[in-house]
């Protein structure tokens, strides 16, 4: 990984990746959310 | 998705969905966190596309972000940014312009077509954005951007995440891997 130089200063970056982690039990326990359906994740960010 | 499709062709969408994130991220050329909602497994396809891994901890996702941030910017870390494992359309190329704007602005965001988000990034700890927001919801968006009226901030194209059956019309790639 590069830590980009900037005026001299180095500056840190970092991505998340925010992963839920899931099986066929899962989804079937999975209740109703959000607009009146089924999503993927619970935590559907909008 | 799992009511129109079954469970297993749902699982199978879904994993594709995190297979191809796991693909992206590991070309993006920064430090690399992968946050699990539960457990952390050592042994997953994130192996080698991530830096390290560790458990998202709060009571709501708001909560769970900021604290990932918090201690993203604890770490000494300028610029931090959010996605999660939702996006078919994802590239290295809008991480990448995600970290550029963050250069000289306090904030970037990825607008969803269903009123949420795909990306957050933010250059400075600004802890209303994980605010009183009803996560999940077509609000989502709109009252984050309202927490962003006295910071500045870039907002990215707009991207169709894939939470609905409906969602793989917009995706039909993602859609023919169905078939095969």
């Amino acid at each position: 990984m590069d830590v980009p130089l900037e005026l001299g200063v180095a500056v840190k970056e970092v991505l998340l990746s925010f992963y839920e982690k899931k099986t066929t039990t899962d989804l079937y326990k999975k209740p109703t959310v959000g607009k009146g359906k089924d999503p993927i994740g619970k935590d559907n960010w909008g | 998705m799992a009511k129109t499709i079954g469970d297993e062709k749902a699982l199978f969408i879904f994993n594709k969905l995190v297979s191809k994130t796991s693909e992206v991220v590991e070309k993006v050329n920064v430090h690399k966190s992968l946050y699990y909602s539960d457990f952390v497994d050592d042994q997953d396809i994130w192996e080698g596309s991530v830096s390290d891994k560790s458990i998202q901890e709060g009571n709501c996702l708001g909560e769970r972000m900021a604290n990932a941030f918090k201690k993203g910017f604890d770490d000494g870390f300028n610029r931090i940014i959010v996605i999660g494992t939702d996006l078919w359309n994802l590239d290295t190329q809008i991480i990448n312009k995600a970290f550029a704007a963050l250069k000289n602005k306090d904030g970037v965001i990825g607008p969803a077509t269903d009123g949420g988000y795909y990306l957050l990034g933010l250059s400075k700890w600004i802890p209303q954005v994980f605010d009183g927001k009803n996560w999940g919801t077509s609000s989502v968006l709109d009252d984050t951007l309202t927490d962003f009226k006295n910071n500045t901030l870039v907002q990215l194209e707009t991207k169709n995440d894939v939470d609905y059956f409906e969602d793989l019309k917009a995706n039909p790639e993602l859609l023919q891997l169905l078939d095969q």
